[in-house]
C-alpha cells in the first residue's frame, strides 16, 4: 500500500546529529595559499572519515548504535536498514525505563499552535562518533618526528547537522542524507574558517539552525563563532535571496537560532507561555498573535521586590526580551534602574528617579525603547475602557503586522496584550493578557490555571478609565 | 570480615621450591585479579637476583630493587591481571617482616600507579595482600593494606589454595587504530617529546575512557553478567568495540575556541595494537570487562609510544656517533628498558606474556 506524501506531512520526526571532530594540522608556512591547503588537505581527512566505516552514529539514550557506512548495520539486531525512523523512537529511555528493551507505548510530543511554528512529532537525538577498533589491515604503529618551527593548528569542529524525515523515511534514506549534512556541514566549516583568517588568527566555524516559513522548515547555517551579527549583514543578505525570503524579517540573526524542544534555556524565564493555551473561538473569529520568542518578566523576579509599583517596568522588560530574542538587539533585557536611567538620560525625569519607586506609563515605555533599544513605537489612546472593544481591527493589524507585544497602561494598572481574537463580522473580541502582577515562582501550570498568562473578555479593562497603548514597530531589517 | 584470596595450586608449588632453595629472604610479587565479588592470585613471580648484590644475598631487602621489578613487571602484563601484591619468603620474626612487607607494598603500588594513564575507578579494589611464608615451617600469614590510606593497618585475609582457577577464565580482545598528532615545543629536544607525548597520550586515555564499548557487538547495559567461565577449561572469547569522541573535560559550556600555537614540529603516532583482557569467572559484570579491557588498550599504547620513542633515540645516538653506555652502574642492568634496545624489551615481553599465557594455557587443557 503506497501511502503519499501529503497524509504523512503531519509526521515529521526529525533527526539531529552532533559530535565534535578534531581538526589538527601542522602549518609549516605562514604562505597564505600553502596554508589554505593544508587545512583544506585535513578537511579532506575528515570527509573521509565521516564517509568511511569507522563513521557511527548513537542513537542518545537508547542502546541503537548505527554504522551507515558499513551498510547501514545497526545493532540490536532487531533493526534493519528497512527499519522506520518514526520506529527509532520506541528504542528511546524515558527515565523510568532501562535502555535495553523496546517501550510499549510511543509518546506524542505537544503540539504547539502559534503561528510561526510547525508541528514537530519528535526529535531523535544521535551522536557522532568513531569506531577506534578495527577488523582492517593491522600495520604495526610508526612513530614519526617532524622538527620544524612552525604553527600547530588545533580545535574541535561542533557538528550539528538536521534532517527531516516522513513516516516512510527508513534509516537507510536518513543515513544517507545525514552522511550527506556531515560532509556538506564540513565544506561550509572549511569556507568558513578560510574566509575569516587572518594571518595566524583562526575561528572556528558554528553551526546554527534557523526556522524558515513552510515548506522550507528548518534550514542549517554555518557562522564564524565571535563574529557579531552587525558584521555578518552581507552573509545573511545571500542567504535571504538564497530562500526567497523577504528582507523585513530577520530569520537568520543569531538570536533566532532554533531553539530545540527539549534543551532547557539557561536563564531560568518562562518563553511563550501562551503556547500552551487553548485559543478561544468566535464566530467568524480569527486569533492574531505576538509572532517570535517573548520571556515572561512580573513581579519579584530577579530578587527585585516591586510589587505594587513596576508593573510597567515589567511590561516593558517582556517587550524589550521579544527584542532581544528575535535578534533585533544584543542588548540584555534592562534592569528597573536602567530603564529609570534612560529616562534621566532622555531628559523626561530628574536624576532623582533613578532608584525611586515611581511608575511609569506608555509614553515612558515609548521613549525607553527608542533610547535603549532605537525602536519606534506608536501610541493609541482610548479615553475609556469600553472603546477598547471597538479596537479590534487595529489590535489584528498589529499582531500581523509588527508581531510586537503591546504594553497598555490605564487607572492604575499596566498590563501587556500577546494577541486579540476578534470576529470582523460580529464585532466580538478576547484579549491575550500577560499579567506582569504574579509573584510566584516560575510554573508554567500555575501561570496558565490561574490566569496570569490568559484569554480575557471586554470587561477586564475599568470601562470608564482612559488606556494609553504602546505598540512597538518592528525595524524592518535581516 | 577480610579479603579472601583464591590462589592457583601452582603458586603453592613454586613457594615450597622456593623456600628448598636458598638461604636468605626471598621476595616476589604476586600476579592476579581484584574484583568487588573476589581476589584471585594466578602467579607468583620472584624478584630477580641482582648481579653485583651476589656476595651480599640474603642480607637485606633491596626495596627499590623490588619496586623496580614490580613496574616492570606489571607493564608486561595483559590487560586484566596485575600485581595484587608482594611476597617474602624469610624466617625473621613476623612482626619485622609484616613491617618490611607493608613497606614494599606501598612503594610498588606508588610507583605503579603513576604510569596509569586512566582515572581510578570507584570501584576499584585498592586493598594490596602481602603474604609471609616460613621457609622451615611452611606457615604461610596473609594480610592486606588499603594503599589509598597511609595510615592503614594490617588486615587479616584468607588465602586459599584451589587448582584450575583461570582455566575457566573469558578474554576479550580487539584490534585499536592509533592516530595521535601533538605538537611539540618550541624548544624541542628529547625530554620535550617525551612530555608532549605523555600529553598527547592523557588527552587520548580520557576519550578512550568516556567513549562507548561494544561486546560481541552489542552495547551491553554496566550490569550485565557475562555467561563465560560457565564450563570448565573452555575460554569463552569476546570481541570488544571502542567508540570514542573528542570530549573536553572543561566547562561543558566552553566548546568553542582554537588553538593556534607556535610549535617546534610535531609527532605522530600511527598504527594499529592488538589488546586483550582476562576476565575472571565469578559472575564477572560487563562493566569490569569494559574497564580491564580499556586499561590495556591504554597500557598497550603507552608502552609501545614508549618503546618507539627509545628506538627513535637511541638510533640517533648511534647515528651521531656517541653511543650511550648500556650499563648504567648503580641501577638495574637488565631490566631497565631506558637502557634497552627495542628487541630485547620485546622479547622480555613476549617472555613474560609467553609464561603468562603458558600458565593460563596448561590450566584450562
Amino acid at each position: 500500500m503506497v501511502v503519499s506524501d501529503s497524509q504523512c506531512s503531519d509526521t515529521w520526526t526529525i533527526l539531529r546529529v552532533r559530535g565534535p571532530l578534531e581538526l589538527k594540522c601542522q602549518l609549516d608556512s605562514t604562505d597564505v595559499p600553502l596554508m589554505h591547503k593544508v587545512i583544506s588537505r585535513t578537511f579532506g581527512t575528515l570527509q573521509s572519515l565521516v564517509k568511511s566505516e569507522a563513521c557511527v552514529l548513537t542513537v542518545c539514550d537508547s542502546p541503537v548504535i548505527i554504522w551507515p557506512n558499513r551498510g547501514v548495520h545497526a545493532t540490536p539486531d532487531e533493526i534493519t536498514p528497512n527499519t522506520l525512523c518514526e520506529d527509532l523512537q520506541q528504542w528511546i529511555q524515558t527515565d523510568e525505563q532501562e535502555s535495553t528493551g523496546k517501550r510499549s507505548a510511543r509518546k506524542k510530543s505537544k503540539k504547539s499552535s502559534s503561528v510561526f511554528t510547525f508541528v514537530i512529532q519528535s526529535i531523535i537525538n544521535l551522536r557522532l562518533m568513531m569506531e577506534a577498533t578495527t577488523t582492517g589491515p593491522l600495520p604495526p604503529p610508526i612513530l614519526t618526528r617532524t622538527i620544524k618551527k612552525s604553527h600547530f593548528f588545533s580545535t574541535t569542529l561542533p557538528m550539528d547537522c538536521v534532517i527531516r524525515t516522513n513516516c516512510n523515511d527508513t534509516i537507510k534514506d536518513a543515513c544517507e542524507r545525514l552522511v550527506e549534512a556531515l560532509s556538506h556541514q564540513l565544506c561550509e566549516m572549511e569556507k568558513v574558517i578560510l574566509q575569516h583568517m587572518k594571518g595566524m588568527t583562526l575561528l572556528v566555524p558554528e553551526p546554527l539552525h534557523f526556522l524558515l516559513p513552510e515548506p522550507k522548515g528548518l534550514v542549517t547555517v554555518v557562522y564564524p563563532a565571535g563574529v557579531p551579527d552587525s558584521q555578518l549583514e552581507t552573509q545573511r543578505r545571500d542567504l535571504h535571496q538564497r530562500f526567497e525570503l523577504l528582507d523585513d524579517w530577520p530569520y537568520f540573526r543569531r538570536a533566532n537560532a532554533y531553539h530545540f524542544p527539549n534543551e532547557p534555556y539557561r536563564d531560568g524565564y518562562l518563553r511563550n507561555p501562551h503556547l500552551v493555551l487553548t485559543h478561544p473561538t468566535l464566530d467568524n473569529g480569527k486569533v492574531y498573535l505576538v509572532q517570535g520568542i517573548y520571556s515572561y518578566h512580573h513581579y519579584m523576579q530577579d530578587h527585585m521586590d516591586d510589587n505594587g509599583w513596576g508593573c510597567a517596568y515589567r511590561s516593558l522588560q517582556t517587550i524589550c526580551s521579544w527584542f532581544e530574542q528575535q535578534g533585533y538587539t544584543e542588548r540584555h533585557v534592562p534592569t528597573h534602574k536602567e530603564i529609570q536611567q534612560a529616562l534621566v538620560d532622555v531628559g523626561d525625569k530628574q536624576k532623582s528617579f533613578v532608584g525611586s519607586r515611581q511608575w511609569i506609563g506608555s509614553i515612558e515605555v515609548q521613549a525607553v525603547l527608542n533610547q535603549l533599544l532605537e525602536v519606534t513605537s506608536k501610541i493609541m489612546f482610548v479615553s475609556q475602557g469600553s472603546e477598547l472593544a471597538s479596537k479590534g481591527r487595529e489590535l489584528a493589524n498589529h499582531f500581523l503586522t509588527e508581531g510586537t507585544p503591546v504594553m497598555i497602561g490605564g487607572g492604575v494598572l499596566a498590563h501587556t496584550i500577546l494577541g486579540v481574537a476578534w470576529s470582523e463580522t460580529t464585532g466580538q473580541i478576547r484579549y491575550l493578557i500577560l499579567d506582569p502582577h504574579y509573584t510566584g515562582a516560575e510554573d508554567l501550570q500555575v501561570i496558565t490555571d490561574k490566569g496570569w498568562c490568559g484569554w480575557k473578555g471586554p470587561d477586564f479593562w475599568d470601562q470608564t478609565a482612559y488606556y494609553n497603548l504602546c505598540l512597538p514597530q518592528r525595524p524592518k531589517t535581516i | 570480615m577480610g579479603r579472601g584470596y583464591i590462589v592457583e595450586d601452582a603458586v603453592e608449588g613454586y613457594l615450597s621450591k622456593l623456600c628448598e632453595q636458598q638461604p636468605g629472604p626471598v621476595t616476589g610479587l604476586l600476579i592476579g585479579q581484584s574484583s568487588t565479588q573476589r581476589d584471585f592470585v594466578i602467579m607468583a613471580t620472584r624478584t630477580p637476583q641482582r648481579e653485583e648484590s651476589m656476595a651480599a644475598a640474603g642480607s637485606s631487602v633491596d626495596k627499590e630493587w623490588v619496586t623496580e621489578h614490580a613496574r616492570q613487571v606489571s607493564r608486561m602484563l595483559p590487560g586484566g591481571l596485575s600485581v595484587l601484591g608482594v611476597f617474602i619468603i624469610t624466617d625473621t620474626d613476623a612482626k619485622d617482616t609484616l613491617t618490611t612487607l607493608r613497606q614494599l607494598v606501598f612503594a610498588v603500588e606508588n610507583l605503579i600507579s603513576l604510569e596509569h594513564l586512566w582515572v581510578p575507578a570507584d570501584d576499584d579494589v585498592t586493598d594490596c595482600v602481602t603474604l609471609h611464608v616460613n621457609p622451615k615451617t611452611r606457615k604461610t600469614i596473609c594480610r592486606t593494606f588499603d594503599v589509598k590510606d597511609p595510615k592503614s593497618m594490617a588486615k587479616p585475609a584468607d588465602w586459599k589454595y584451589q587448582s584450575g582457577v583461570c582455566s575457566s577464565w573469558s578474554m576479550m580482545s580487539c584490534c585499536l587504530n592509533v592516530d595521535m598528532l601533538v605538537p611539540l615545543p618550541t624548544r624541542a629536544g628529547p625530554e620535550n617529546m617525551d612530555t608532549s607525548l605523555n600529553e598527547g597520550l592523557k588527552v587520548w586515555a580520557h576519550h578512550i575512557q568516556s567513549g562507548a564499548c561494544l561486546i560481541d557487538g552489542k552495547k551491553l547495559p554496566e550490569d550485565t553478567e557475562l555467561t563465560g567461565g560457565q564450563k570448565r577449561n573452555v575460554r569463552q572469547t569476546y570481541t570488544a568495540q571502542l567508540l570514542v569522541t573528542p570530549v573536553r573535560h572543561k566547562h561543558p559550556h566552553e566548546q568553542l575556541h582554537y588553538v593556534v600555537q607556535q610549535c617546534g614540529g610535531s609527532v605522530s603516532v600511527r598504527g594499529v595494537i592488538h589488546s586483550r583482557a582476562y576476565i575472571h569467572s565469578n559472575k564477572p559484570k560487563a562493566r569490569l570487562a569494559e574497564k580491564l579491557l580499556k586499561r590495556d588498550v591504554v597500557s598497550t599504547v603507552a608502552t609501545r609510544v614508549q618503546m618507539l620513542l627509545e628506538e627513535l633515540q637511541v638510533s640517533e645516538e648511534e647515528s651521531n656517533g656517541s653511543r650511550k653506555h648500556k650499563q648504567q652502574t648503580g641501577t638495574h642492568t637488565h631490566t631497565n628498558t631506558y637502557t634497552h634496545s627495542y628487541i630485547q624489551a620485546c622479547e622480555w615481553t613476549s617472555s613474560a606474556l609467553g609464561q603468562v599465557g603458558r600458565l593460563l594455557l596448561v590450566l584450562s587443557s
